[in-house]
């Protein structure tokens, strides 16, 4: 006869996006790969970000970049960073906020083997939702632009508690935006994330920029180390 | 709107321990889901009655348990509420200090299903 049961099932969801976040990881790892995941809102300053990122790591040696551009649709960004040399690979969603590992392997195979010191993800501009999802990187990055207000750490702190960096961007409309409140933001984020790391940059006139890039560089260390 | 991609591994999971039990229906899915995970609970609701029409968890309901954001501080080990709008929160309220570590809020898993099953599927039970 049929009767009713609990079953105990104390299950991770999204367990089998973890597990193969963590062997691309280490994939990348035994490579020399350093993985970067950025992620902020549409208009944020992923991609400007990037450019001037990769520009000043490639002043300070030869690494090997490549970038996987995720977006909903197009090719707008990826061919911006193939115009600076860069390879690039886009992946587009179709309509997903965010991205999977799925999406990764299959981006990261269309490089064919080719090899990287850094290799970054630029994630769906969104706020709210990449921050769900493991990408197999080994560091995650958040962007917030001065014109967006510094008070989304309110309205939306999931992805400030869960980065290791916050780069406030856009710095240079600070004197145009008075009511920019950078203490707040930086107490209130490291509130939720005492570990996290503020900067503060402008790609545009280059404030900030070095002290970012020290970071990153120290970070790949660490991370392969 | 990522519920969609959140639900479908939700729905997998209850269908093969609800197969694995031997169960013809599922009458609810217990889930505990923390603060830091940004979902609209009616809309997973709503995604999971949508993946699942036509199996045996299609009418099951989602009891969802919410963990708040709390954090364990790294001078006396008190663990508490955090939360960001309310700045009197920042700090641990037994030594006053201000480091601290994420102790609960992210969680994401199901803790297990209600099934109706035929008995004699059912392990480890004696003679009724």
């Amino acid at each position: 006869m049929d009767d009713i049961r609990t079953i105990e099932i104390k299950r991770e969801i999204l367990a089998d996006n973890a597990h193969a976040a963590d062997a691309f990881r280490s994939a990348r790892k035994t490579e020399g790969t350093f993985m970067i995941d950025v992620m902020g809102s549409p208009g944020a300053g992923k991609t400007t970000l990037l450019l001037a990122l990769i520009e000043r790591l490639r002043e300070k040696g030869l690494p090997q970049v490549g970038v996987i551009e995720a977006d909903l649709e197009s090719d707008v960004d990826a061919l911006k960073i193939k115009e600076a040399g860069v390879a690039s690979v886009e992946l587009n969603t179709k309509g997903t906020c965010h991205v999977e590992m799925g999406m990764v392997e299959k981006a990261f195979a269309a490089f064919e083997g080719e090899a990287f010191d850094y290799l970054f993800l630029e994630n769906i501009g969104n706020l709210v939702c990449p921050a769900e999802f493991d990408t197999g990187c080994h560091t995650r990055v958040m962007l917030l632009s001065v014109p967006e207000g510094y008070d989304k750490v309110y309205k939306y702190p999931p992805m400030f508690a869960v980065v290791d960096a916050l780069v406030v961007t856009k710095s240079d409309y600070l004197p145009t935006n008075p009511d920019f409140d950078m203490p707040a933001l930086q107490e209130a984020a490291c509130a939720l994330n005492p570990a996290l790391e503020v900067f503060v940059v402008s790609a545009r006139t280059g404030e900030g920029m070095e002290k970012l890039v020290h970071w990153v560089q120290a970070s790949h260390e660490r991370a392969l180390a | 709107m990522h519920e969609m991609a959140l639900t479908r591994d939700v729905v997998d999971m209850v269908l093969e321990e609800a197969q694995a039990a031997g169960a013809t229906e599922v009458r609810s899915v217990s889930l505990t889901i923390g603060y830091v995970r940004d979902i609209v609970e009616d809309l997973f609701e709503r995604c999971f009655a949508y993946l699942a029409r036509g199996t045996v968890a299609e009418h099951a309901e989602l009891v969802i348990t919410r963990v708040p954001f709390t954090v364990r501080c790294s001078a006396c080990g008190q663990v508490f509420h955090l939360d960001v709008r309310d700045r009197s929160s920042w700090q641990c309220p037994s030594c006053e200090a201000k480091d601290y570590t994420l102790n609960s809020g992210i969680e994401f898993f199901v803790n297990g299903i209600e099934i109706v099953g035929s008995t004699a599927e059912a392990p480890n039970r004696g003679p009724a």
